[in-house]
């Protein structure tokens, strides 16, 4: 999940949707979250869907986040289809789950495959040689965008929904909300926004050991803004203490038991992602996400 | 006076805005059909909320269904024009649909839809199917092979205002002194054939920023003498086909290379028709009140362009009169606005505009402190209904212009659900950074 959750941060090219450039919808088949439907995953065991093939399925009921729901719900209750879940013997709704769940490992196998196929076999060189003649990426700018577009994860995702709503700071009845927390079966939340953190690191510093290598630092520096890199790096490094500084392994407990704590990498994370929206993209002109075709003058 | 009376009652040659009647028609028609095939009319009006205009919160929304049909009937009204075919009416029509759409949200304000707005206003004085319109051909009665000197007067007036405010807006360190909002868009661009490689020289800012300044300075008065003409139109062609090759300003270009067409000579269309011009009716006076509508036009139009520095500071950090002023282009700016609501219980909510607008409507909002604060006394009014009584709704921003180091726009200690809009100045917009924008040094290795 690690692994997946740096990735999370890098929804560009074949991992990212397919109404964009380049796009295969790669994530959503491997981790669509927060699109997760556990009645329709049980439906999907109980009534054998996966026989069909799991490429078929939405992505609600597909992927790490079903996954998750199979290996680390414990018992053997089912929310829907319990009628028919009742019907069957302790062996068979046994090999049944074993099925969906080895049916979801290969199909989560072959989308890494994929993905990484589809690196090595041609979107490197896209991303490369993006200008005029690349018919993905037409300008460097626009290949630029759909990366930077990607370190919005941190700001839409790992902001606003992983701490934000949990935290009871949006879309929250009565805080905390702890059924909006990732990870809900496995408890893995800090450990994937560990990872999401790191993922976000590299492509500022550079993916190799330590965040060296070329990164988007590099790019401020030549723009003549090595103090807003350098400043990037300092929030970001801050963003990962805070979360260290996290006694509880799980967000669950953390809300509870210090929300302080949560808060104070909030405060953190918002810290970086601040700096994003406003000197990042204005040092690099780049295009926000989501923003909307159009004139301008 | 007289002479003046006389001068603007003068006969010319109707052929030329004949022309510029056909070309408007058209930009019209064209820009209203890209909104159609670009699928902009559902991404820009179909939003969950809408800014309004300060004194203009009355305008009804019809729904993006309606503003679908009525930007069809803008391509139907800009043929029309062209045609010259129920001139009088379809030119107020087009003025009326134009304007609404144009008054339905303030995140889509561009100065060359206001401009468009001002010359179908203007044109609704003018009798401009006189000549080579459908109305001529069917209706003796409204042909005419002359107009008055004042319609090409106050067109003229008109697209000069646009070059002389766009100049003043340069006339400040950041543009002339650093480049800096050229530096950035020009270094983001070396994918441009040819000359990409070398547009992230601090040469090239500068250079292309003087070269803007200048030419916007330059451009009326060079067109308005026959001399200079040729050559002025020959820079304006080239000057706008280069920010249409390098920026995505859409339309802009095209209606100011046809609108500076206003400048020429009134018979010039006709050396290309192989037609004379024609013999010239008695001159007529301008009567004292037209002189008092034009005048009265002429200063409001001087006017409100200058109401900014009645607020003193940098326009483009606390926008105050950025718009209707032609600011066309002058700055680079990026922000971000979380709303930090709480009740009287004490309960924070961080509310992102996300919630409530869209891309385009969020960019707008971080860096224009008036729309901050409608949004602001919307979230308290939508908390409100929501059950949570009345709240306190302040704005958490960082904005960056030009480059410069991010700083706070908006003082957040302020309520902004308690502020008012208005034309008085904003005490609770921070002042800009002192800091200077983000260029490099001319001659700088990089």
């Amino acid at each position: 999940m690690a692994a997946w959750q740096r990735l999370e941060v890098m929804q560009f090219g074949p991992t990212g949707s397919s109404i964009k450039p380049g796009g295969l919808d790669i994530r959503d088949h491997v981790y669509a979250w927060p699109l997760f439907s556990r009645c329709a995953t049980e439906d999907a065991m109980v009534s054998k869907q996966y026989e069909g093939g799991v490429d078929k399925l939405l992505v609600n009921r597909r992927g790490l986040t079903a996954l998750e729901f199979l290996l680390f719900h414990p018992g053997d209750d089912v929310s829907c289809s319990a009628t028919a879940w009742a019907a069957l013997t302790p062996a068979e709704r046994t090999a049944r789950k074993q099925a969906f769940i080895a049916a979801l490992s290969n199909d989560v196998k072959a989308q890494a495959d994929e993905l990484f196929a589809a690196w090595e076999g041609g979107f490197v060189e896209t991303l490369r040689t993006a200008g005029p003649g690349n018919r993905v990426y037409m300008t460097t700018a626009g290949a630029m965008n759909r990366v930077s577009d990607a370190m919005f994860y941190v700001e839409k995702e790992v902001k606003d929904i992983k701490l934000a709503v949990p935290m009871g700071l949006r879309e929250c009845g009565a805080p905390p909300c702890l059924e909006a927390l990732e990870s809900q079966y496995a408890s893995h939340n800090t450990a994937n926004l560990r990872a999401n953190l790191e993922g976000f690191r590299q492509l500022l510093e550079g993916c190799e050991a330590d965040y060296e290598g070329i990164g988007f630092d590099e790019l401020l520096v030549s723009a003549n803004a090595a103090d807003l890199a350098s400043r990037m790096k300092t929030n970001t490094a801050a963003a990962q203490l805070a979360l260290e500084a996290i006694e509880e392994s799980d967000l669950r407990e953390a809300l509870i038991n210090d929300p302080a704590s949560v808060r104070a990498l909030y405060d953190a994370v918002k810290g970086v992602t601040d700096l994003i929206k406003s000197e990042f993209v204005t040092v690099l002109d780049l295009e926000l996400p989501m923003g909307l075709e159009g004139d301008n003058d | 006076m007289t002479e003046l009376r006389q001068w603007l009652g003068a006969p010319r040659d109707a052929a030329a805005l004949a022309v510029f009647r056909v070309a408007f028609g058209l930009l019209v028609a064209v820009s209203a059909l890209r909104f159609l095939t670009y699928g902009w009319v559902d991404t820009l009006f179909d939003t969950k909320y809408r800014f309004t205009y300060w004194g203009f919160a009355w305008v009804p929304s019809p729904g993006v269904d309606v503003v679908r049909w009525l930007f069809v009937a803008l391509v139907i009204l800009g043929l029309l024009v062209a045609a010259g075919a129920l001139y009088r009416v379809s030119i107020a029509l087009l003025f009326v649909v134009f304007s609404w759409v144009q008054l339905l949200d303030v995140s889509n304000y561009l100065n060359h839809y206001y401009l468009v707005c001002l010359l179908a206003a203007l044109m609704c004085f003018m009798p401009l199917h006189g000549l080579w319109s459908v109305d001529a051909w069917l209706r003796p009665s409204v042909r005419r092979a002359t107009l008055p000197t004042w319609c090409t007067a106050l067109l003229r007036f008109q697209v000069g205002v646009v070059y002389v405010f766009a100049a003043i807006a340069k006339f400040n360190s950041d543009w002339l002194g650093h480049g800096a909002a050229l530096h950035l868009w020009l270094s983001a661009r070396p994918s441009i054939p040819v000359i990409g490689p070398w547009l992230d020289r601090p040469e090239a800012a500068w250079f292309a920023s003087w070269a803007g300044f200048l030419f916007d300075a330059s451009a009326p008065w060079l067109l308005s003498f026959k001399r200079t003409r040729p050559f002025a139109y020959g820079a304006v062609l080239a000057f706008h086909l280069m920010t249409s090759a390098l920026f995505p300003i859409g339309m802009f270009p095209f209606i100011m290379m046809l609108s500076t067409l206003v400048f020429f000579d009134a018979s010039w269309p006709r050396r290309f028709v192989n037609s004379a011009a024609p013999q010239f009716a008695r001159p007529t006076e301008l009567p004292r009140w037209g002189v008092v509508v034009l005048a009265t036009y002429v200063v409001f139009q001087v006017a409100v362009p200058l109401r900014t520095f009645v607020y003193g500071g940098d326009v483009s950090w606390h926008e105050q009169g950025m718009r209707f002023s032609w600011r066309v282009m002058t700055r680079e700016k990026n922000g971000v606005v979380t709303f930090v609501v709480k009740n009287q219980a004490g309960r924070e909510w961080h509310v992102s505009p996300r919630t409530y607008l869209n891309g385009v409507q969020e960019r707008e909002l971080a860096v224009q402190p008036d729309l901050i604060l409608q949004l602001a006394r919307h979230i308290a009014a939508d908390f409100k209904a929501r059950g949570e009584g009345d709240v306190v709704v302040r704005a958490d921003t960082l904005a960056s212009l030009n480059g410069r180091k991010a700083a706070p726009l908006i003082d957040a200690s302020v309520d902004l659900s308690q502020e008012r809009d208005g034309l008085q100045a904003k005490a609770w917009i921070l002042p800009v950074p002192t800091t200077p924008p983000l260029a490099p040094a001319l001659l700088s290795t990089r």
